[in-house]
């Protein structure tokens, strides 16, 4: 009898307990290989948007971030997104060379530096994208697809290198 | 010419979204996380504690787990820390919280991460991307707990509310609230609310309401209103003249 008292607490305690489930979809890989386009350019540094990405987003990756709230209330109040680089791609060619935006920013022209717009940097620390309400029942999804350009500069090496790009999702 | 396209990517879920809970001398504490694969792919996730910090305007910096003195991570087993994931998959993750013996300090705090790992590929990718979820975990010890807070500064310079809050709790506080824009005979003007944030032991946060009516010459008073979570609520007032 009391075992089921006990059982029976817990299971209203977790009806009544705020409870938030937090949601991340990732697509593609992506590449630079700048042998398939015309390098190297007449003006550096040019920028490069990457040759081979999502099927969705032929600029970068689709990203999905989203909540579900499972409880009475939600756990958390703001969910953050943040992204950072995993290092250089080589000793000649920094991480800082790679930017991202939101997608549907336009190319920078040859020449400009920095490439202006939304276009920012990658870093090996974490750079918050953007800040999301949380709030109201059932699911909610933000597609927020991001684009990447390189910055092809006069002494890049020749390499075959693979970087991670991570993003982070947290609330708090 | 056929093109084959072949998609593959990593979707999951994580809940809960976050851990804060007090604890009422007892001995050890679990938690059960579930971790649900929602792609047609594997999943390979490892578990890491991460410390954090927010500063002054809301940033938060992330260290190494065990960086601060208060950090939950030396005090935490979770099981398993690393392990697959089958597409459509539901799987669970334990999490158990043993304070020191000698309490000493009033609350332990860190983000749980959840990291994916990278996509496996046949070829390398110039970049290969991996997703992560983190879920803030905070322990206090009840009997040590205390919350008090102030206004360091409430100011009105040219067309916005400087307010600065500070903590003075050794544990961190949710706080929200509301600020009233008022006539000086008390009449509502405009009222804004002030969405949740989390200020952690001993910080500040600096919060900027814009004042975007249109304000007549005259004498006004900003009034602002927060609720910590303890039985009372904290209020200030400033009177100014435009």
């Amino acid at each position: 009898m009391g075992k089921w008292i006990i059982i029976l607490l817990f299971s209203s305690v977790s009806f009544i307990l705020p409870r938030t489930r937090i949601i991340m979809r990732l697509d593609a890989h992506v590449e630079f290989d700048l042998s398939l386009t015309i390098y190297p350019p007449l003006i550096f540094p040019t920028y490069y948007y990457p040759t081979q990405a999502s099927a969705v987003n032929l600029q970068g990756i689709d990203l999905m971030i989203g909540y579900q709230r499972i409880g009475p209330q939600h756990a958390i109040s703001t969910m953050h997104l943040a992204t950072r680089g995993g290092g250089d791609f080589a000793p000649s060619i920094g991480l800082e060379q790679l930017y991202y935006a939101p997608d549907g920013e336009p190319l920078p022209s040859p020449g400009i530096d920095p490439p202006g717009g939304n276009w920012r940097p990658y870093s090996i620390l974490y750079q918050e994208i953007e800040q999301f309400p949380v709030r109201g029942p059932g699911l909610t999804r933000f597609n927020r697809p991001q684009d990447y350009i390189f910055k092809a500069e006069p002494d890049d090496e020749s390499t075959v290198s693979s970087i991670v790009i991570y993003y982070r999702l947290y609330g708090l | 010419m056929i093109y084959l396209l072949l998609i593959n990517y990593l979707g999951f879920t994580i809940g809960p979204a976050r851990v804060d809970k007090a604890l009422f001398g007892a001995e050890e504490i679990t938690e059960v996380f579930e971790v649900q694969n929602f792609s047609n792919d594997s999943l390979r996730i490892r578990i890491e504690f991460e410390d954090f910090d927010i500063d002054e305007y809301g940033k938060v910096t992330f260290f190494s787990a065990g960086s601060l003195s208060n950090s939950v991570a030396p005090h935490c087993i979770v099981n398993p820390e690393e392990f697959f994931v089958r597409p459509q998959v539901t799987e669970f993750v334990r999490l158990t919280f043993r304070p020191p013996v000698r309490e000493e300090t009033s609350e332990y705090y860190g983000m749980l991460l959840f990291k994916s790992q990278p996509i496996p590929t046949r070829y390398k990718p110039t970049i290969t991307v991996a997703g992560e979820i983190g879920v803030p975990v905070y322990y206090a010890v009840a009997d040590l707990v205390v919350k008090d807070t102030f206004f360091e500064s409430l100011t009105v310079i040219n067309d916005s509310v400087n307010i600065v809050f500070r903590n003075v709790s050794n544990v961190h506080l949710r706080v929200h609230g509301e600020a009233n824009l008022l006539t000086y005979d008390e009449a509502l003007i405009k009222m804004d609310s002030i969405p949740e944030f989390v200020v952690l032991p001993g910080r500040i946060r600096r919060i900027r309401l814009p004042l975007e009516e249109t304000l007549e010459k005259g004498s006004y008073i900003v009034r602002v209103r927060l609720d910590y979570g303890a039985v009372e609520l904290i209020e200030g007032e400033r009177r100014f003249i435009r």
